[in-house]
């Protein structure tokens, strides 16, 4: 017997990842919407900051089969965002108009104010059952 | 002027934390057979 689950159950949450519509690169862990969006004069962590196109298939998401098994969604590339604040990103975040939906990491990467950033196509998956 | 950076972003899974896979190993029951009677072990790691 094996456990099996429906790729509309895993696309279910990741059409929920597809619901941000702002990305941010922030410089520690952010646990809520104003860290994520916020800027460290602010009592936040953003650095920098990109508007996403909500929905899967609109441009910025694409939800398609995982890599090994399971699903995924791709966040596509963000090139030259103007950096807000200097200061050293360590993880991107994902937000909708209300709420921090996710949290990566990336390679500590210093940022200065002015200049700008790339944020490449990244994923988030969803592996089948096991 | 305007330098521009890219960042390492890590690829995210969910569900296979090392964490997650603790759980299930503690979670794990060996069964064996000793003098002919079925000795169930759970492991505790």
């Amino acid at each position: 017997m094996a456990k099996w689950a429906n790729d509309d159950v895993m696309d279910a949450a990741l059409d929920k990842v597809a619901t941000g519509i702002t990305q941010t690169a922030c410089n520690a862990q952010p646990t809520t919407y104003a860290q994520a969006t916020n800027d460290p004069g602010s009592s936040g962590y953003a650095l920098a900051d990109i508007t996403l196109t909500a929905g899967d298939g609109n441009g910025d998401y694409t939800i398609a089969a995982g890599d090994t098994n399971g699903r995924k969604v791709t966040i596509a590339a963000q090139t030259g965002v103007t950096i807000d604040y200097t200061g050293t990103a360590t993880h991107v975040a994902i937000c909708d108009g209300t709420s921090l939906l996710y949290v990566t990491t990336c390679d500590s990467q210093a940022l200065t104010a002015t200049n700008t950033v790339t944020f490449p196509a990244w994923d988030i998956e969803i592996g089948d059952p096991t | 002027m305007s330098e521009n950076v890219t960042l390492g972003i890590h690829n995210a899974k969910i569900g296979t934390s090392s964490d997650f896979a603790n759980k299930r190993k503690r979670q794990e029951t060996v069964l064996k057979i000793k003098n002919g009677k079925l000795k169930v072990k759970k492991t505790t790691k």
